[in-house]
């Protein structure tokens, strides 16, 4: 009887014991999800890609002359960077965090459920993000990119992160085509459910992705390989007009949906316009005449400010703002004439300043100028005319109906078609083949992007190595940062606190430890 | 046997009867030496010869007995008494408390007695009585000292400060190192509220919030035991990876009823301050400027009125304490009831910390195999605090400008007085900033905390024969807190907002913060086993086996609100219901244990322990195993056992080997770390994308292999024994959240990476070197050196706990071979020489800018003195905790130096030449510029505003520290005698501590700059904003009814 009772007890003890798996089956979180649908990930995936942009266009602005800072001896003006700091290292943020294993969630949700579309859209935004990383780091981490048993990561070269953009490009081209072969549809509801760029109009994205691929095609200008007629074609194949801009909503309702130039965001106080920009708008570049013209082009009002006294004054690189202390002729904000407090938030303001501001990544009078580069590089000086044309035409546009909220572009019509006319048939702009400059597409290029895109200005600046033909307003620091040892500014180095720290023996590798290590010519300007 | 039983009882009988013809009847009382109480149960033999009896429920006995004859007086825990009978007929008898006697009998497991001479591995017990008299508020603080091995810091002087223990120092860079506490054989929480889990999501250093434990009454506490190696993880689990405190509280006496009664009037003062200047008035670079705060202006015109302002806010915290504890019962029922009830305001005006307790406990036999008892208690606290660190009310009070009385915070009209215009343009960076009016933060900036709590527990035993065991045990820990947090609208101070991304704003800029919580902790724990005990030859085996559980639901609800609509009204629905925000974390997670232990003792000398213990933990499921095995082995070798030291045991009365090795798994402290989260994201559109910290599916247990040896010994009879032990940790697998390279895809990863050693020696040395009628003087030491080293972080280059990194750039960051509780800073760039650099365009030394290693906040070692004094009815005793070495951050400092506050900033005027040399370009050749630029400090106060961060850690900080001293005074029985309504009285004054000698600079280095749920190394040794501990002298009286 004792026995039995025992044998109870211990099977019993056992069957508890057995049950324990079932019992501590529970760790699955009931804060927060760990899957979600496509359309929930995609909008804060376009939204990391505005952030990479504007955040790191602060700094690239100053190695560009953009804008400089209205003090002296900035490090940045002075070609440098800050030790220590994550500054100018957002980019690398936005493809390895804000794109990196979202994309890979998107997908795992995209690609069983066959929302081809988004898988397209997904490969379009990271073939986007090794394009921008590729320019500005050189080297990047592809191969062992987001693999969770890893705790350092080994770069990639140059070159296998221009073709990861091909191959990128290239899939989602297939997934968009077979998104539209499915279901025949070009504007996909399920798609416009989580995408602020195209509202799920696929045909858009598609010439996004050609937009991207021309880019990528272009950049490589210096070497042998290179191929104007692949950045003609897809040129050709993507944008058409400025309602095809590619570009992500900003609601501007609060700071985290504000455009980052609007006034809620408060980022531009600052950086003041550079004294090339004013040339580049004031005629004198385009002239060769001494003396401003205020009245020449008529985006100069809408893309830069006057000081108090009427006066268009600019940063001249590490030299800051000399009249900082006269509030008549210091430079005041980009907001307007002699405007030196801070607007309110969500008060309207001119070009791209407001808080609805799309965040822009591409447009098409940026597409159209690299199509003009590459007919003039391949000798169709004619074909590189009529592109040229179309482009500076497209930009002013651009810039009298600037983007905002829902609409892909402005009808605000701020340039009247008769300023519009007298500019093109005046000095600034070239009225013939034979008088074209490369520097009158790179230059006029530089006033399309202007704000919205210092890094595709650099990226220009450095395939020219500074020329100082071809970019005509550029100045040479006086002083350049001290471990510069002398040398201009070329790549940017990988964000501090992901890999300063935390992947050393990778950086050693590549020779990013070297104090000049950000004046090495990346592989793409290289012949 | 049962024949030579017969045979020996017969044998007494003849022997008894023999004698019967000159027997007499003797009567008398006995009593307790402690408070004349009398003691039932006590057993009264006549020595070598039949009659034996015991007390009765007065404490009465009657024997018979011839003259001459001894009479032994025996009771568990009281020293015996052995008196000759002699021609009078009544003996009253008082008995001792034995002061060794709760080293013999020690709770372990679940709430199992043992034996010591079966233990194999390092256990050290307090009474209950030495904790109570220091009056603490929080009980943990009074352990420091009292147990080798064991260190604990505080995170302040503030009523309600929590407080940090780690025993056996840190085996786990990125978890809790907190001991398990157990209260009865069943677990407690000790968890404070962890900031982050606010919808604030802010950082653990600028409010505090108690350690759970600290809500028990001390007065309910009969011994605490400390279970500090390997044995405690072999019978708690990787729960107890840190050791465990074992809380054994007090029970009925079967007896007559008794009421006891004591209070306790406490009032504690602030004496311990930073040294400041009050020559130099506000201003920057000589220069007197309206805009700033920091003092770096001109001299103060001869004749104007200074203030120091931190020891002008200073006020006396009092404490009142009431306990009442009833009691009764009889040999087989037994219960107590008591209640406490606690006040306390601080030195600082406004907080204060109110607790009551009730708790219940019983006991009964029900049958005579079986055994039940159960507890009840339940606590209510509320704490009103201040905030503390970077805008508390510390650093508010120092930075306050010194000719300006900071008692003078309101205007006229009752609204706040400004110094500067309190507009956010003014919350820039640290020298500008408009801080906050202290008094004005204490008043109008809210930070209060209600909790209610249960703690309750059911004990059955049955024995359903004589050497087998079951016992099952229930216990449930709930605790509901909710949490206040009340920023003004009109305050300068800063934290978190859920709006702004989680970056900092002022309540100014915010228009007025709301920061609730609700947090709801539930915790459930069971155990059954099964014992058998049995003899076999030599052979004394015991063998248990069982299984345990437990469960824990935290559930933390925050909600959050911006601008209030009302100036000042404290209420969520007052915010602007578009600024408000919620969260909540709801973490579940359950652990099932099986373990098996195995006992076998030869010939009471040799012993041996095996345990094996299989886990199931629901924290490391979804990844390849959610179960672990781990084993530990003991023996103990007791050597006075043996035949031929016998003969020596006059000298050596007991001595032991002991060697103990465990093998320990430890999963995740927080559950669903193996999934990465999602985070609903601000930006247009919303939807969610990944947070920062990286799941991963592949984390295994970490994994702790523990050497442990140890040796006891006691001489003359117990007059002095010694207990030291060494150990050697090495734990593997660490696991924890470090950033990664975003290559990983994420900021941070958990992950499992790393290997640390951490050993030490502790050395208890117990002694009574007077032992008198009248006079008694016995004594303790606590000696504990403790070292931890990072063997490797599994590749990575460092790793640091963002909450340590409390103000400049000094944080408590590990590397690979640098000690685990190090210190990292920003330090002096320097040439390839090493010698230090100097910026050609300032003249001053140009900081690394990277944190490195710059000290040990360990302690070359520490010991706890105490000693105990009896004259008469008089008791004195006194705790001193002295520290050598061991290196602290003197946050203070370093603000009050970059505020031109520090009295080192008074030799301003006198010209300095950073020695160094330039960089220039030419500082990493032969022939360096030697920096000749003279900076004077009073015109360029970047001197000291840029100072180097590693300047600031203190090196070999040593301390002696009066901990506590209680005197107390028992009322004679002769006095109680007169009157019939108290059978013992007592009073006392204790003072807590009484004064510290130190070669710190700052106010005291014994503080924590986080709150105690920091994980890793935590914060203690970084100093910064903290309220020092205050002096605190308190009286009172004790009675029994």
């Amino acid at each position: 009887m004792k026995k039995f009772k025992y044998t109870v007890i211990a099977m019993l003890a056992f069957w508890l014991v057995s049950g324990c798996q079932k019992y501590v089956d529970s760790n699955i979180n009931p804060n927060t999800p760990v899957t979600a649908d496509a359309s929930a990930l995609l909008p804060p995936i376009e939204a990391g890609m505005a952030r990479g942009v504007w955040f790191d266009s602060r700094f690239i602005g100053q190695y560009a002359q953009v804008w400089g800072s209205s003090a002296a001896n900035n490090v940045w003006d002075e070609q440098g960077y800050t030790p220590g700091s994550d500054n100018n290292g957002e980019v690398w943020r936005t493809v390895y965090f804000s794109l990196g294993q979202n994309i890979t969630l998107l997908q795992a949700d995209a690609l069983p459920k066959q929302k081809w579309d988004y898988m397209g859209v997904s490969w379009a935004i990271r073939a986007w993000g090794w394009q921008k990383g590729g320019d500005l780091y050189n080297y990047m981490i592809v191969k062992e990119a987001f693999d969770p048993s890893r705790l350092t990561f080994d770069y990639d070269t140059p070159d296998y992160v221009y073709a990861e953009v091909v191959k990128d490009c290239k899939l989602a081209l297939n997934y968009l085509n077979l998104a539209i072969n499915t279901d025949k549809l070009t504007v996909s509801p399920t798609l416009a459910k989580g995408d602020y760029i195209y509202y799920g109009d696929r045909s858009k994205w598609i010439k996004f992705v050609y937009a991207i691929l021309a880019q990528n095609a272009l950049h490589i200008s210096n070497k042998a390989s290179f191929s104007a007629a692949n950045v003609k074609k897809y040129a050709d194949s993507s944008f058409v007009s400025n309602a095809d801009n590619a570009g992500v909503q900003n609601n501007g309702t609060q700071s985290g949906d504000s455009n980052f130039w609007g006034p809620a965001r408060g980022n531009l106080g600052a950086y003041k316009q550079s004294d090339y920009m004013v040339r580049l708008l004031d005629g004198r570049i385009f002239t060769g005449s001494t003396t401003p013209n205020y009245t020449l082009d008529p985006r100069l009002p809408i893309l830069l400010a006057a000081s108090k006294d009427g006066t268009y004054r600019g940063v001249i690189t590490t030299n800051g703002d000399p009249n900082s202390a006269d509030p008549n002729m210091l430079i005041p904000y980009l907001f307007g004439t002699g405007i030196t407090s801070y607007p309110v938030a969500g008060t309207p303001q001119k070009y791209l300043f407001n808080d609805n501001t799309r965040g822009l990544f591409m447009t098409y009078p940026e597409v159209q100028f690299f199509r003009a580069e590459a007919q003039y590089r391949s000798g169709d000086i004619p074909g590189a005319f009529a592109t040229y044309q179309i482009a500076v035409a497209a930009s002013i546009d651009f810039a009298g109906n600037p983007p905002s909220g829902t609409n892909l572009t402005g009808s605000q019509n701020n340039i009247t078609a008769a300023a519009k006319a007298a500019y093109m048939a005046g000095p600034c702009v070239r009225q013939s083949a034979a008088t074209l400059q490369l520097s009158d597409i790179l230059q006029q290029k530089m006033i399309a992007l202007f704000v919205w895109d210092p890094l595709e200005v650099w990226a220009d600046e450095r395939r020219y190595n500074y020329d100082p033909t071809v970019f005509q307003g550029l100045t040479k620091p006086t002083t350049l940062y001290p471990d510069n040892a002398g040398k201009l500014v070329y790549v940017v180095r990988p964000r501090y606190n992901s890999e300063y720290i935390w992947n050393v023996p990778a950086l050693q590798a590549i020779g990013a430890l070297q104090p000049d290590y950000h004046t090495t010519k990346p592989w793409f300007i290289l012949p | 046997m049962k024949k030579t039983l017969l045979i020996f009882f017969l044998a007494l009988f003849v022997l008894g009867a023999n004698s019967y013809a000159q027997n007499r009847t003797i009567t008398g009382k006995v009593l307790s030496a402690n408070d004349n109480s009398p003691i039932p149960g006590v057993s009264v033999k006549v020595k070598g010869g039949p009659g034996s009896t015991v007390t009765n429920m007065l404490g009465v006995y009657t024997i018979t007995a011839q003259q001459g004859q001894t009479l032994v007086f025996t009771f568990i825990g009281l020293v015996p008494r052995e008196i000759v009978v002699g021609a009078v007929s009544t003996i009253n008898v008082t008995l001792k408390e034995d002061q060794t006697s709760l080293d013999e009998v020690v709770v372990t497991g679940f709430g199992v007695k043992q034996d010591k001479r079966d233990l194999t591995s390092a256990v050290q017990t307090v009474k209950g009585s030495d904790i109570q008299q220091t009056q603490r508020e929080n009980f943990v603080d009074a352990l420091q000292g009292r147990i080798a091995g064991v260190s604990v810091t505080s995170t302040s002087g503030n009523p309600g400060a929590s407080a940090s223990i780690v025993i056996r120092g840190i085996n786990s860079i990125g978890q809790s190192n907190s001991p398990l506490f157990v209260i009865d054989g069943i677990r407690v929480s000790n968890d404070a509220v962890d900031q982050s889990l606010l919808t604030s999501n802010g950082d653990n250093r600028r409010e505090d919030f108690t350690n759970r434990i600290a809500d028990i009454n001390p007065d309910d506490i009969e011994s605490i035991t400390v279970l500090k190696g390997a044995d405690a993880s072999a019978v708690y689990g990787s729960s107890a990876s840190g050791g465990a405190v074992i809380i054994t509280t007090k029970k009925g006496h079967a007896g007559p009823g008794s009421i006891t009664y004591d209070n306790d009037f406490g009032f504690s003062n602030e004496y311990r301050f930073p040294k400041i200047q009050t020559t130099f008035g506000v201003g920057s670079n000589g220069a007197t400027s309206a805009a700033v705060r920091t003092l770096f202006g001109p001299a103060y015109a001869p004749g104007t009125p200074t203030f120091n302002n931190l020891k002008d806010i200073m006020q006396t915290g009092r404490t009142t304490i009431n306990n009442v504890a009833l009691e009764g019962g009889n040999e087989t029922s037994t219960y107590r009831v008591s209640v406490s009830n606690r006040n306390s305001t601080g030195v600082l005006p406004v907080e204060y910390n109110d607790k009551t307790s009730l708790r219940l406990s019983g006991y009964s036999k029900i049958t005579p195999t079986l055994t039940s008892s159960a507890s009840f208690n339940y606590f209510n606290i509320d704490n009103r605090k201040l905030n503390k660190g970077n805008s508390g009310t510390y650093i508010d009070a120092l930075a306050w400008p010194t000719n300006d009385d900071v008692r003078n915070y309101l205007n006229p009209d009752g609204s706040r007085r400004t110094l500067l215009p309190a507009s956010a343009a003014n919350v820039t960076a640290d020298g500008t900033i408009d801080f906050d009016n202290p008094l004005w933060d204490a008043h109008n900036n809210i930070s209060r905390d209600k909790t209610n709590r249960i703690v309750s527990n059911v004990d059955l035993s049955f024995d359903p024969l004589e050497w087998l065991n079951i016992r099952g045990l229930f216990g449930v820990d709930f605790a509901a807190t909710s949490g206040n947090n009340f920023l003004s609208q009109y305050s300068s101070s800063y934290q978190n907002s859920p709006l702004n991304g989680f970056a900092s704003t002022s309540g100014i800029s915010s228009g007025g913060i709301i920061d609730n919580y609700t947090d709801s902790d539930l915790q459930t724990n069971g155990s059954l086993f099964v014992t058998g005990k049995k003899t076999f030859g030599d052979f004394r085996t015991t063998l248990s086996a069982g299984f345990e559980y437990v469960s824990s639901n935290n559930d933390m609800n925050g909600y959050y609100g911006e601008k209030f609509i009302q100036p000042d009204f404290n209420s969520i629905n007052n915010t602007t219901p578009t600024s408000q925000r919620s969260s909540e974390t709801l973490a579940i997670s359950n652990y099932i244990s099986g373990i098996a232990r195995l006992g076998v003792v030869y010939k009471e000398m040799l012993t041996v322990n095996a345990t094996l213990r299989k886990e199931y933990n629901s924290k490391l499921n979804q990844t390849l195993g959610d179960s672990y095995i781990y084993p530990s082995v003991g023996a103990g070798f007791i050597f006075t056992e043996l035949p031929a030291l016998k003969d020596y045991n006059k000298v050596l009365s007991y001595g032991k080997l002991r060697f103990s090795y465990a093998e320990l798994g430890k999963g995740p402290y927080y559950p669903y770390q193996t999934l990465s989260t999602l985070l609903q994201q601000t930006t247009t559109g919303g939807g969610f994308a990944y947070n920062v910290t990286g799941g991963n599916p592949n984390l295994v247990a970490e994994r702790d292999k523990e050497f442990d040896l140890g040796a006891e010994f006691q001489f003359f009879n117990g007059r002095l024994g010694a207990d030291i032990s060494y150990y050697r940790v090495t734990a593997g697998n660490q696991l924890y959240t470090p950033r990664i390279s975003y290559g990983s895809g994420y900021v941070l990863e958990n992950l499992n990476g790393g290997v640390i050693q951490n050993h030490g020696v502790e050395i208890t040395i117990n002694a009574v070197p007077i032992k008198g009628k009248q006079f008694n003087w016995d004594l303790f030491v606590n000696f504990t050196r403790a070292g931890g080293k990072v063997v490797s972080l599994g590749g990575l280059p460092e790793y640091y706990n963002s909450d340590t990194w409390l103000y400049s750039n000094v944080r408590a960051s590990i590397f690979p071979g640098s000690s685990t509780s190090n210190i990292a800073a920003y330090n002096y760039a320097r040439n390839n020489a090493g010698q230090i650099l100097v910026d050609p365009s300032t003249g001053l030394a140009i900081s690394n800018a990277t944190f490195g290693v710059v000290g040990d906040r360990q302690p070359k070692f520490t010991i706890g003195l105490g000693n105990h004094f009896t004259y008469k009815d008089f008791d004195l005793s006194f705790l001193f905790d002295i520290r050598k070495g061991g290196d602290v951050f003197n946050g203070n400092e370093m603000f009050l130096t970059r505020y031109g506050l520090s009295a080192r900033t008074l030799d301003r005027m006198t010209p300095v030449i950073v020695p160094g040399v330039l960089k220039d370009g030419k500082e990493n050749t032969a022939t360096p510029t030697v920096n000749t630029i003279q900076v004077t400090p009073y015109y360029q106060n970047t001197y000291y505003t840029s100072n180097i961060d590693a300047d600031f850690i203190e090196h070999n900080i040593n301390w002696v520290r009066l901990k506590d001293v209680t005197l107390s005074y028992k009322l004679p029985q002769s006095l109680l005698d007169r009157q019939k309504l108290f059978k013992a009285a007592s009073v006392f004054v204790t003072a807590t501590d009484v004064f510290m000698f130190t070669n710190y600079t700052g106010a005291d280095p014994d503080v924590n700059g986080t709150n105690s749920s920091t994980l890793g190394s935590g914060a203690a040794g970084f100093d910064y904003g903290t309220l020092p501990t205050p002096r605190t002298i308190s009286f009172g009286l004790r009675v029994k009814l």
